[in-house]
C-alpha cells in the first residue's frame, strides 16, 4: 500500500497536475471565442474528460483530461500528502491552512457547478411579478383559460421535450406527442416553394410559418430559441382509434395560439421555463444615469417592494450595481434594462455554495502570509548572522 | 562630497529635464495660451481643461502632440484648438488629419510627397510623411464617399473591418469631432460674437412684450418677434453639434451641471441679457479674430474666476489636469528610467560604488515623480490608479520599482536599480502606445464604479503582475550576464536566486488575494464567484505558475538555473493575463481591447523562449563563474 500513498502523496504529482490544469484553463479560455463562456466551462471544466465527438466513428473520444478529473486529483492528492507528508508543527501551520482551504475551494466550486442555478426577472414598472425565469431552458405551457377568473397551467420543461416522446397528463382531455424538437431555431414563411418536411403542421401559424433548425449558440449576449411541432390526440380508451386535434408549430416570440376541446379553452406556447417563488415583487420605479453628455451609463437602480405570500409582509429595497437583494434562498441582482429605462431585468441566482469560497479564501490567504511571514523572518535572521 | 559627486550630477540631469520640458510647454505667442489651457470645460462627462480637449483631439486626429500648418509652423494643441473654436475660417485650411491609408489617399486631391529640403537626406530618410495629412477643405471634396462608406463600414462589427474600413470611420469620427469643435463655443454666423449679443439685448425686450401679448390673445407685432425667432432657430440647431459643456450652473441640492453656450445663448430670449461667462467667451472670440492681444489676455482670467466663482472644484481640478500635462510626468519618467539604466550597466565594468548610489538615488527621484503623476490622475478623476489598460501599464512600472527600491536597498549593488528601469521603461512605453488616440482619463462605467473594490481586487492583481515581472526580469538578467559577463559570482548567483525566489512567494500572495477579492466583488455584483471568464482565467494561470514554481523548488526538481527558467517563463503567463485575455474580445473584463498589438505581445513571448534556451547552455560555457 505504502508506495500508493507515497505516488498519491507526490509533489510530481501536484506539479503534473497544476500544469495540466494551466493547459486546460488556456484551451478552455481560447475556446469561448467559438463556444461562449458558457459552452467552453460545460466542455472543458465541469467534465472529467474533454471529449471531441468523431463523425467517422459515431463516438466521443476523450483527449484530455477535464476540470472534474484534476481537481479530483488535486484533491485526493492533497489528502494523501496531508496524511504521508505534512508533520504537525507550529512552524507548518501556514502550510496546512493554505492546503486545508484550497481543499475546501475544490468543493465549494465543485458544489456551485453542480448546484447554482441561474434565473432572470424582467419587471415593467408598476408591474408585480412572482416567478423567475430560466436563461437556457424553455418549457411548453398549456394553459386551461375556460373560466375567467382562474388559469389552470400545466407546464412541460425542455428535457422532456427533447426525448419527443409522448407526454399524457391526467387533468388534460389529450395527449401531446412531441414529433420534433429543435434546440435553437429561426422562423421563416411559408409558401407554395416551401419543402414537404416543413409542411407538417396544419394548425394555426404553423400554416403560414415554419422553423428551421440552427445551430445552438452558447454565446454570452445569445439565447437559443427552440421550436417544436407537437401534434394533439385525444385520449383514447383502448377501443377506438384515438382523434387527432391537429398539429401545431410552438416557439417563442410567436403569437399565442388557442385550441378548444370538449367545450374547454387551451391556449398553448413555448415561453422560458418557470419557478414560481414564495413572494411578489413589484417594480416601483427604475432610474438610470448617465455622464453629462455621454451614454455611459453612471448608475442604475430598481426601487422594488417585495410582498410575503406566507408572512404578509412587505418590504421595500433598493438594488443597484454592487448591492444585490438577497431574499430567501435567491439573490436578485440588477443585470440590465430595456424599453426606455422603464423595464428592469434583474438577474437570480440560487447558490447553496456561496460561503465557501468566502471562508476557504480566507483560510488560505492568511495562510500564505502567516508561510510567507515566517520565511521572511528566517530570511532576515540568516542575514543579520552574515553581517554579524 | 566626493563620494556623491555622480548623484548630485545625475540628480540634476533629472531635474533639469522635468524643468525643460515644462518650459517647452508654452507655446511662444503673445495671446496668453497658458490660462486660455487652465478654462474647464465638460467633455465625455468629465471636467477636464480645455488644454486636454486639445491634447487629446489633435492626438487622435493628428496623432501627434503639435500641428503643423499649411506654410510648415508647428503649433501646440491649444494655439491650434483656439483656432478652431474662435476662427473655424483659418482652421479648416490646416493639415491636421492624418490619413495613413493608400486607398483613402487615393479618392482626396493628389498631395506632392515634399521635394523641399536637402536631397541626401530625403535619400536617407524618405521623403517624409506630409503628404499624409489632409485639411478638412481638402476632404470636404470626397466628403460624400467617406460618409456613406463609413456608413457601411460601421455596420460590419469592428473587428471584421478591412484597413481601409476601418480608416474611412476613423476619419468621419475625426472629421464630426472637428467639426463639432467649430460649433461648440460659436456658430460662426455672425462675424461679431459681442455685436451679436448686444443686437440681440436691443431686440429680446420688445419681442418678449410681444410674446405676452400674444399669449393672452391681443394683436402683436410679429415684425418684432421675428428677428428673435430667427436668433433661436440658430441656437436650437447648434445645440447638438456642440461638443462640450461650457457654462457651471449653480448647484441645486448639491448636483452640479453644466450647459452647452447654445443653451446659454437660448435663455437669454428669456432673461433678457447674456452671462458673464457667455459675454466673456464673446470677447474672447472677437478679440481672437481681431487679434487684439490685451483684450484676450485681460477677458481669460476673467472667465477663470467667473467659472471658479460657480464651480470652484472644477477650476482647481482642471489647475492641476493642465499642470499634470505640462509635468508630462509618465514621458520625463522614461527620460529618468534611461539615466538609471546608463548609470547602472556603467557602475558594473567601473566598480564605482559612486554610479551605483547615483543609480539608487535616481531611482528614488524618478519613482517620486512617477508617483506624482499617479497621484495626478487619483486627484483629478477620482477613482483608484488603476482604471484601464493604459494605467495598469503605469502602474505595473511603478510596482516593479519600488520592489526595485527594495531589493536595493539590501543588497546595494545595482541590480535593482537596472531591472527597475528596464522594466520602467518597457512599460511606460507599452503605456503611451495603449493611448491610442484616446482620453485615458475615462469615467468608470456603472458596474466598475467602486473605489473600493478597484483598490482591493486591481491593485493587488496588478501588483502581482508587477511583481511577477520583477522577478521574470531578475531570471533573465541572470541568464544574460551569467552568459556574456563575469558579473554573476557564485555569492550574487546565489542572492538573484533568493530575490526570484522571495518575489515569486510575495507574488503568489498578491496575484492569488488579487484574485480571489475579483471572485467577492463578481459575487457581489453578478452572484457567481468564479464565472470562467477570460480574464479570471488568465489571473487564476498566474497563480498556478507561480505555485508550480514554489512546489518545483520545495521538491528540489528545479535548482537556481531551473528556477530563472521558470520565472521567466511567468513573464509570458503574465502577459498573457494582463494583455493577451483582453485581445479575445470576450467576457466581462474585455475593456480596451486591442487588435493590432497582438504581433509584439507574440514577439515578447518568443523573445522569453529565446531566454528560456539561453538558460539552458551548458554552465561551462558561460563567461560568469556561476558555479564557483
Amino acid at each position: 500500500m505504502k508506495p500508493l500513498l507515497k505516488l498519491l502523496a507526490s509533489l510530481e504529482l501536484t506539479i503534473g497536475a497544476f500544469v495540466l490544469a494551466m493547459v486546460l484553463i488556456l484551451f478552455g479560455t481560447i475556446d469561448q471565442a467559438n463556444l461562449g463562456i458558457h459552452g467552453a466551462t460545460e466542455k472543458y471544466f465541469y467534465t472529467v474528460f474533454v471529449t471531441q465527438y468523431i463523425p467517422a466513428i459515431d463516438i466521443n473520444v476523450p483527449y484530455m483530461p477535464g476540470g472534474y478529473l484534476i481537481g479530483f486529483a488535486l484533491l485526493v492528492n492533497m489528502t494523501a500528502a496531508m496524511i504521508y507528508r505534512f508533520r504537525l508543527s507550529t512552524q507548518k501551520i501556514g502550510i496546512w491552512m493554505v492546503h486545508l482551504g484550497f481543499v475546501l475551494l475544490l468543493l465549494g466550486e465543485f458544489i456551485s457547478s453542480v448546484f447554482q442555478e441561474e434565473a432572470s426577472l424582467t419587471i415593467d414598472e408598476g408591474q408585480t411579478v412572482d416567478f423567475t425565469e430560466s436563461f437556457r431552458d424553455s418549457e411548453l405551457a398549456i394553459i386551461d383559460t375556460t373560466y375567467p377568473d382562474k388559469d389552470r397551467v400545466y407546464a412541460i420543461p425542455q428535457a422532456m421535450l427533447e426525448r419527443k416522446q409522448q407526454i399524457a397528463i391526467d387533468e388534460l382531455p389529450f395527449n401531446i406527442s412531441v414529433d420534433e424538437f429543435m434546440p435553437n431555431s429561426v422562423v421563416q414563411r411559408r409558401n407554395e416553394s416551401t419543402p414537404d418536411f416543413a409542411r407538417l403542421a396544419n394548425r394555426g401559424i404553423g400554416l403560414q410559418a415554419y422553423a428551421i433548425q440552427v445551430p445552438e449558440t452558447g454565446k454570452m449576449n445569445d439565447r437559443n430559441v427552440p421550436a417544436a411541432i407537437i401534434t394533439l390526440f385525444s385520449k383514447s380508451n383502448g377501443q377506438e382509434d384515438p382523434e387527432v386535434l391537429g398539429t401545431w408549430l410552438v416557439r417563442e416570440f410567436i403569437p399565442n395560439q388557442t385550441v378548444t376541446y370538449q367545450d374547454r379553452e387551451y391556449t398553448i406556447l413555448m415561453r422560458r421555463e418557470r419557478e414560481m417563488i414564495n413572494y411578489a415583487i413589484t417594480l416601483k420605479d427604475f432610474s438610470h444615469d448617465r455622464y453629462l453628455g455621454t451614454n455611459i451609463p453612471k448608475n442604475f437602480s430598481s426601487d422594488v417592494t417585495v410582498h410575503d405570500k406566507t408572512t404578509g409582509l412587505e418590504q421595500d429595497f433598493l438594488i443597484y450595481m454592487n448591492n444585490p437583494l438577497r431574499y430567501d434562498d435567491l439573490t436578485f441582482y440588477q443585470q440590465g434594462f430595456m424599453n426606455d429605462d422603464k423595464t428592469t431585468i434583474l438577474q437570480v441566482v440560487r447558490n447553496p455554495g456561496r460561503s465557501l469560497p468566502y471562508i476557504s479564501c480566507t483560510i488560505m490567504t492568511l495562510g500564505l502570509v502567516v508561510q510567507f511571514g515566517l520565511s521572511l523572518q528566517r530570511f532576515s535572521k540568516k542575514r543579520k548572522k552574515v553581517a554579524a | 562630497m566626493k563620494r556623491s559627486l555622480f548623484t548630485i550630477i545625475a540628480l540634476c540631469l533629472f531635474f533639469g529635464t522635468i524643468y525643460s520640458n515644462y518650459k517647452r510647454q508654452t507655446p511662444k505667442s503673445p495671446l496668453d495660451y497658458d490660462s486660455l489651457g487652465k478654462v474647464p470645460v465638460v467633455l465625455n462627462g468629465r471636467i477636464q481643461p480645455l488644454d486636454s480637449v486639445a491634447r487629446n483631439t489633435l492626438l487622435a486626429i493628428n496623432g501627434k502632440s503639435t500641428a503643423t500648418y499649411q506654410d510648415g509652423s508647428r503649433h501646440k494643441p491649444i494655439e491650434w484648438l483656439a483656432e478652431v473654436l474662435f476662427q473655424p475660417q483659418l482652421a479648416v485650411d490646416r493639415p491636421v488629419f492624418r490619413i495613413h491609408d493608400d486607398g483613402l489617399r487615393a479618392i482626396l486631391p493628389y498631395k506632392e510627397p515634399d521635394q523641399s529640403g536637402n536631397m541626401i537626406k530625403r535619400m536617407i530618410l524618405g521623403s517624409g510623411s506630409s503628404h499624409h495629412y489632409y485639411s478638412l477643405n481638402e476632404i470636404r471634396t470626397a466628403y460624400d464617399k467617406i460618409r456613406q462608406d463609413a456608413i457601411e463600414a460601421s455596420e460590419i462589427e469592428g473587428q471584421l473591418r478591412n484597413r481601409y474600413q476601418n480608416a474611412v470611420v476613423n476619419l468621419a469620427n475625426n472629421v464630426i469631432r472637428f467639426y463639432n469643435l467649430t460649433r461648440t463655443v460659436h456658430h460662426g454666423e455672425s462675424p461679431s460674437f459681442v455685436d451679436e449679443l448686444t443686437a440681440l439685448q436691443t431686440i429680446i425686450p420688445a419681442a418678449i412684450e410681444e410674446t405676452e401679448k400674444q399669449q393672452r390673445g391681443e394683436e402683436f407685432d410679429s415684425s418684432k418677434l421675428s428677428p428673435m425667432l430667427g436668433f433661436m432657430q440658430v441656437y436650437r440647431t447648434f445645440e447638438s453639434e456642440a461638443l462640450f459643456f461650457t457654462h457651471p450652473m449653480p448647484p441645486v441640492e448639491g448636483e452640479q451641471t453644466w450647459k452647452k453656450m447654445s443653451v446659454a445663448l437660448d435663455e437669454i430670449t428669456r432673461d433678457g441679457k447674456p452671462s458673464e461667462i457667455t459675454q466673456l467667451y464673446a470677447t474672447l472670440v472677437d478679440s481672437y479674430r481681431q487679434g487684439d492681444a490685451a483684450t484676450f489676455n485681460q477677458a481669460v482670467p476673467q472667465l477663470l474666476s467667473a467659472i471658479e466663482s460657480i464651480d470652484s472644484e472644477a477650476a482647481s481640478k482642471a489647475k492641476a489636469e493642465r499642470l499634470f500635462n505640462y509635468l508630462s510626468p509618465f514621458y520625463v519618467s522614461i527620460v529618468g528610467y534611461v539615466i538609471v539604466l546608463l548609470l547602472a550597466v556603467f557602475s558594473w565594468p567601473l566598480a564605482s560604488q559612486g554610479l551605483n548610489r547615483a543609480a539608487y538615488w535616481t531611482t528614488v527621484a524618478v519613482f517620486a515623480f512617477h508617483t506624482i503623476g499617479m497621484g495626478f490622475r487619483v486627484y483629478i478623476i477620482d477613482y483608484a490608479p488603476v482604471i484601464n489598460l493604459y494605467s495598469s501599464a503605469i502602474y505595473v512600472g511603478w510596482g516593479a520599482t519600488l520592489l526595485a527600491l527594495i531589493i536595493e536597498k539590501l543588497f546595494k549593488n545595482g541590480i535593482g536599480s537596472f531591472v527597475a528601469s528596464v522594466i520602467g521603461i518597457g512599460s511606460l512605453i507599452v503605456a503611451h502606445h495603449l493611448i491610442d488616440g484616446k482620453d485615458t482619463l475615462e469615467q468608470m462605467k456603472a458596474v466598475l464604479d467602486s473605489n473600493f473594490w478597484l483598490t482591493v481586487h486591481v491593485l493587488t492583481v496588478t501588483f502581482g503582475y508587477a511583481s511577477t515581472f520583477f522577478a521574470g526580469f531578475v531570471a533573465i538578467f541572470y541568464v544574460i550576464a551569467g552568459l556574456t559577463t563575469n558579473l554573476i559570482t557564485k555569492q550574487i548567483a546565489k542572492m538573484l536566486s533568493s530575490v526570484v525566489f522571495g518575489i515569486v512567494c510575495f507574488s503568489t500572495l498578491f496575484s492569488f488575494f488579487g484574485t480571489v477579492t475579483g471572485g467577492i466583488w463578481a459575487d457581489q455584483s453578478w452572484g457567481r464567484f468564479w464565472g470562467w471568464d477570460p480574464k479570471e482565467n488568465g489571473a487564476i494561470l498566474l497563480v498556478l505558475w507561480n505555485v508550480i514554481i514554489l512546489h518545483a523548488r520545495w521538491g528540489g526538481f528545479a535548482k537556481t538555473r531551473g528556477i530563472m527558467a521558470m520565472a521567466i517563463f511567468g513573464n509570458v503567463v503574465t502577459s498573457w493575463s494582463w494583455m493577451g485575455t483582453n485581445m479575445l474580445g470576450i467576457g466581462l473584463h474585455s475593456y480596451g481591447f486591442m487588435n493590432s498589438a497582438f504581433q509584439y505581445l507574440a514577439g515578447f513571448w518568443i523573445l522569453q523562449l529565446v531566454f528560456i534556451l539561453l538558460a539552458y547552455i551548458p554552465q561551462n560555457r558561460w563567461k560568469s563563474p556561476v558555479n564557483g
